[in-house]
């Protein structure tokens, strides 16, 4: 009998079905990875089983047996049962210290009392790594990895047999995801834990799952044994999932996209290379780049925050310069110093003979046009309340192209088709949109100034791989198409090689490593590159 | 087919409300009653004494024993607050001035809802101070977010100095209590009227506004959407107001509405207590004033009007608030 | 701690000095020549003359301005036109009267719409929800004058349960006899306003992903709501009541009016009615004072009880 068995589970809120029906077991001390992209519906069906879905909208229907019995998986959460989020920094109670929280399950389930229950605080936090001294933290004096450790240290405080961890590293860089991970590994076969890992990362499943479930739509596509699903993917929704990430180690020209698995063509063919011959003019060039920020201190102290620290780099004619960095690292900062968003502190950035940081704001007009920003988050950057032929037309309106609108219309509706949107898109409203279709109304919106350069900041990180896939394909063919140049900023490491001809690496504002795109993946010299590199998750396959 | 905009799918969100909606149309119907007053075609004849002092409404019946004395002002109702009545000389002024055109004809024994002290229908001073009340409302209201939105936009997108100067005028304004601030303005200002009473009050009531609209400004300005109009070149007037204000403009309707109610409260309170709309029009604070000492002789109608026409008006403004910031809310975009 | 009080009372010195301004502007300037409005109350024109020298409303705006900074900073702001009692003292011995009634009143209030709100929010989207929501929206669109006057008439004069009005010279008696149905009408005017707006408070919290984490912890749902939900609350609470009580210690006039309580609102009141102007002056400015350090003790309570917050 297994440890957990999902039968026919169905669970819909009002004007959504959001699982249709699912069945899947848990074994004793197995390891399930349940996969999907957004709005796939694994998240729902994990907070199902634990009976943590808002009564007055979910309705849930079907089994869900622990032990073999219904209904008993809802009871036993906290003890037998434990469950880690994705956010570590919300999930935590705020105005609680850390060994108040822990604590809390101890006294409830295990009626722990005074020193009994301070030695097992302290012991917990000894096992997730974290020092006995921090028990009288609050969360916000924590780091996000810190955090995710008293999540872990509260889950497992009543040794559960089972251990729900919803895409419990996402929020995570992706150097402490590979400790959270290995920390998560080590207490699983040391307490003989069962566990549900939910993910969107397939990377991840190779290194955490015996078995994987693989869904979309609220419906389970494939599940079988981990070696099975990644050597023979029976679904072509699996195969093109496990192709449209960009792989590490080679570089198509193009991307597989689902549509190439689900309309029954295979996988595009050959190969694109990377890298500078070295003749290329320079088109951006920044040197001693810096930029600080400040905090009033005292009475009337300021502190120095330093975000980017004296950064040069130089940006070559129609190539791509890839930034890799975790969060904190100043990439988003140096973007927004080359936009003029923010003025800098120190360096100069020469750009077709002038200096950008000296120009005044009218002065900079025409070099605005020149230099173009596509930003992280597609929900936030349109203007939700102008419609897209209105986002399209403004740039060309301050900056006098076209001579009226009917010209500015036909080239709006030109770019719509160049990033492959219908003409019927010019009248709608951004929320009308997709998170995919938003960020190439972005580019678009971009595209209306014919940029020499395009900075592309975590342009496609906020989307699922597959949608990711389809537009890093657009971005090659527009950069293959304009010859703009781009500096495109990212955390991921996978994508970063794949776009790149040269990369920068960043780390607490400073450049720790530059170099040619493969040389720099092939033969990391700095260690903190050497760090990343290693902990890219199912780097091994 | 139309798109739809953001408007168009609040105000689809909107009408499935049908509380909110039904409030709406109560205030539709108040709106066109101040606009009956105000071009005279209804209640013109408010202050006609047309019936017996404190004749009772239609569905009690006449008073027998108060037909014998018709003369008010001999009952001297015992004053048990102690307080002058402020409005006491004043309306003595005019009850006799008044009398000799109204003494000559028939006074009627009962009206819909009762006549007051001198004989002036309940029911036409209610819909009559409807107008005062509301108008007041509503453009003390307009001033005081114009003000708001103007100075919390300037302030919370440009920051530094404007953003310290507003501030100062913000923490100097806050720092006095608001009705203590408002009594303060009432009590140097020798004229009185309406137009005074929306200017005190639309004057002193921009600072919740203020902050609010200064917030919202400090959260967008650092939005991605403005940052790539920075980017693509937009000026700060046009990211300000071109871009910024239409997607704050849920906030500030919102607390046009909320305010609406705020001042139609206040100015009841200051017209009750002498220092609002003047003797020689109607509102609802003029009728609690007298009902104070009504209420002494067991004379309920008129509270009760002015009471119940207040709290309809009030309530389903209110209802229409909520309903609106739910139809509003950015989130269920 | 120290370095934060010290920055917030430095930043009084702006404040303090926009309230002077503003008032000069409102008495001195818009509000003219205060000896028209004594005119009608004395008509000796030579004594006329003699207030306005006393007054210096012949000099300069500017010296007059410097008359009104000295007046502050000696804390002596004259004597009333009305009653020739020294201002301070108007202050000093209103402010008992004043509290006596606003402290219980806040206690109660905030205790009564707390565990109201607490209770619609844990029934959020019910019928009883829904049905208490309404009943606040009414509740609170009836003027407070309303309140006042009929439940005088009903319990006072009717039925006799209290006095009228009044005041005794005991603490206790104030209290128990002369203060309860003032206090009785507050909470009632206060409890509506204050259930709605806290209900949003616990409504944001009950929101929360901690919730979650807590009821995934297998906590139950009453101590997910009392523990871990309310201490979050609390905090725009305590602040938010806080807030309040500046407002209150003039706005609660009407309350003092009616029910012949001596305070500072119905001094406000009888001073605005007299125009005596000294007495609005002087309440304005050590009001606007007394906000000010009740804002600073708000917010130094406000960071003592959320940890996020840290001082500097």
């Amino acid at each position: 009998m297994s440890l957990l068995e999902v039968r026919d589970l169905s669970v819909a809120f009002p004007g959504v079905q959001a699982v249709k029906g699912i069945s899947f077991d848990v074994p004793v001390r197995g390891s399930v990875a349940l996969v999907g992209e957004s709005g796939s519906g694994k998240s729902v069906t994990a907070l199902s089983i634990m009976g943590l879905l808002p009564k007055e909208s979910a309705t849930v229907r079907g089994q869900v047996l622990y032990r073999g019995q219904p209904g008993q998986a809802a009871r036993v959460r906290g003890s037998e049962i434990a469950m880690i989020f994705q956010e570590p920094m919300s999930s935590l109670n705020p105005v609680f210290p850390v060994a108040f929280q822990i604590g809390e399950v101890l006294s409830k389930h295990l009626g722990l009392l005074g020193r009994a229950l301070r030695e097992r605080i302290a012991a917990l936090l000894e096992e997730v790594g974290l020092p006995a001294a921090r028990a009288d933290a609050y969360p916000f004096q924590l780091s996000g990895g810190q955090q995710q450790r008293v999540m872990i240290a509260m889950a497992i405080a009543c040794e559960p047999k089972l251990l729900i961890a919803d895409e419990p590293t996402t929020a995570l860089d992706v150097t402490v995801q590979r400790q959270i991970l290995d920390l998560i590994a080590g207490l699983r076969s040391r307490h003989e834990m069962a566990m549900l890992f939910i993910t969107h990362d397939l990377g991840l499943v190779s290194e955490i799952a015996d078995q994987v479930i693989v869904m979309r739509d609220g419906e389970i596509r494939e599940q079988g044994a981990t070696a099975q699903i990644f050597a023979t993917p029976k679904d072509a929704y699996t195969r093109a999932l496990l192709a449209c990430r960009p792989p590490i180690g080679r570089r198509p020209s193009r991307l597989p996209v689902i549509d190439d698995f689900l309309g029954g063509g295979g996988p595009p063919s050959g190969e694109r290379s990377r890298g500078l011959r070295g003749d290329e003019p320079t088109v951006l060039e920044a040197r001693g780049l810096a930029k600080s920020f400040y905090l009033r201190e005292g009475l009337l102290r300021k502190r120095e925050l330093p975000a980017v620290k004296g950064a040069s780099f130089r940006i070559a004619k129609g190539r791509t310069l890839g930034v890799v960095g975790e969060s904190g690292s100043g990439k988003t900062t140096l973007a927004w110093l080359l936009t003029r968003l923010h003025p800098a502190s120190a360096g100069e950035v020469r750009f077709d003979g002038a200096d950008l940081l000296k120009v005044d704001a009218r002065s900079a007009m025409p070099y605005k046009r020149r230099i173009q920003i596509v930003f992280q988050n597609p929900y936030a950057s349109l203007n939700p309340r102008f419609t897209i032929g209105q986002i399209l037309a403004e740039p060309m309106l301050i900056h006098g192209i076209g001579a009226d609108g009917a010209e500015r219309r036909s080239r709006a509706l030109n770019l719509l088709a160049k990033v492959g949107l219908p003409a019927q898109a010019l009248d709608k409203y951004p929320h009308e949109f997709s998170g995919g279709q938003r960020q190439r109304i972005a580019i678009a919106r971009a595209l209306t100034l014919t940029p020499e350069l395009l900075i592309l900041d975590e342009s496609v990180s906020a989307l699922d791989v597959s949608v990711q896939a389809q537009l890093l394909n657009l971005l090659q063919d527009l950069q293959d198409e304009y010859g703009m140049s781009y500096l495109f900023i990212s955390h991921d490491l996978a994508v970063v090689r794949y776009m790149s001809d040269e990369v920068i690496v960043m780390k607490d504002g400073e450049i720790v490593e530059a170099g040619a795109a493969d040389e720099l993946f092939a033969r990391p010299r700095h260690p903190y590159t050497q760090t990343l590199l290693a902990s890219i998750p199912g780097r091994a396959q | 087919m139309r798109e739809q905009g953001v408007w168009g799918l609040a105000w689809q969100r909107f009408r499935g409300d049908r509380l909110g909606f039904a409030s709406l149309l109560v205030v539709l119907a108040y709106v066109a009653i101040m606009l009956g007053t105000a071009s005279g075609w209804l209640a013109r004849d408010w202050s006609e004494e047309r019936a017996l002092s404190y004749a009772p409404p239609t569905f009690i019946g006449p008073d027998t024993a108060a037909a014998v004395s018709p003369v008010a002002e001999k009952r001297g109702a015992p004053d048990d607050y102690g307080i002058p009545d402020p409005l006491a000389p004043d309306l003595a002024e005019i009850a006799k001035t008044l009398s000799g055109a109204a003494g000559t004809k028939a006074r009627a024994a009962t009206l819909a809802l009762g006549a007051d002290k001198w004989g002036r229908d309940v029911l036409k001073k209610t819909v009559k101070g409807a107008e005062v009340s509301l108008f007041v409302g509503l453009a003390a209201a307009a001033l005081a977010t114009l003000l708001g939105t103007l100075f919390g936009a300037l302030a919370g997108y440009h920051g530094r100095w404007i953003d310290d100067f507003f501030n100062w005028v913000y923490s100097v304004f806050t720092s006095i209590p608001y009705l203590l601030l408002v009594l303060a303005v009432a009590a140097v200002v020798q004229q009185k009227g309406v137009l005074t009473v929306i200017l005190i009050l639309g004057l002193t009531g921009w600072t919740g506004i203020f902050r609010l609209v200064r917030a919202e400004y400090m959260k967008h300005k650092v939005r991605e959407y403005v940052l790539a109009a920075d980017a693509i070149g937009a000026s700060p007037a046009r990211r300000m107001f071109v871009h910024i204000l239409p997607n704050v403009s849920h906030v500030v309707l919102v607390q046009l509405s909320l305010h609406v109610v705020l001042f139609i409260k206040s100015e009841v309170i200051l017209t009750f207590l002498g220092f609002g709309v003047g003797v020689e029009t109607v509102s609802w604070g003029s009728m609690l004033a007298e009902a104070g000492t009504e209420l002494l002789l067991g004379k309920w109608w008129q509270i009760t009007a002015a009471t119940v026409a207040m709290a309809a008006l009030v309530t389903a403004f209110s209802l229409f608030t909520d309903a609106m910031r739910d139809a509003l809310d950015p989130r269920l975009q | 701690m120290a370095a934060y009080t010290l920055r917030r009372l430095w930043q009084f010195v702006p404040t303090l000095a926009g309230v002077v301004l503003l008032v000069f502007f409102l008495f001195n300037w818009v509000g003219g020549d205060p000896a028209y409005l004594l005119a009608g109350k004395i008509s000796n024109p030579a004594m006329i003359e003699n207030i306005r020298r006393q007054l210096g409303v012949d000099q300069s705006y500017a010296v007059q301005l410097w008359i009104f900074v000295k007046q502050i900073l000696g804390g002596d702001f004259g004597a009333s036109w009305a009653t020739n009692e020294r201002v301070s003292s108007i202050f000093a011995t209103r402010l008992g009267p004043s509290l006596t009634v606003l402290v219980p009143l806040l206690l109660i209030s905030t205790l009564l719409g707390m565990a109201g709100a607490m209770l619609v929010a844990y029934l959020r989207g019910s019928l009883t929800d829904r049905a208490v929501m309404i009943a606040c929206t009414v509740g609170q669109s009836i003027s407070i004058l309303v309140y006042i006057l009929v439940f005088q008439y009903f319990f006072a004069y009717h039925l006799g349960w209290f006095p009228v009005q009044g005041w005794g010279t005991t603490f206790g008696e104030n209290l128990a006899r002369y203060s309860a149905l003032a206090i009785v009408v507050g909470v009632v005017v206060s409890l509506a306003p204050d259930i709605r707006l806290y209900r949003t408070f616990f409504l944001d919290e009950i929101g929360q992903d901690y919730v979650r984490t807590a009821r995934a912890k297998g906590m139950s749902e009453t101590r997910v709501m009392w523990v871990h939900v309310l201490r979050n609350a609390a905090i725009p609470i305590v602040t938010n009541v806080l807030l309040q009580l500046p407002g209150l210690l003039a706005g609660a006039f009407l309350i003092e009016r009616f029910f012949g309580i001596p305070g500072i609102g119905r001094e406000v009141i009888l001073a605005v009615e007299r125009s005596d102007f000294p007495v609005i002056k002087a309440v304005t400015v050590y009001v606007a004072i007394a906000t000010m350090v009740i804002n600073l003790v708000a917010d130094l309570l406000y960071r003592a009880i959320d940890p996020r917050v840290q001082l500097n």
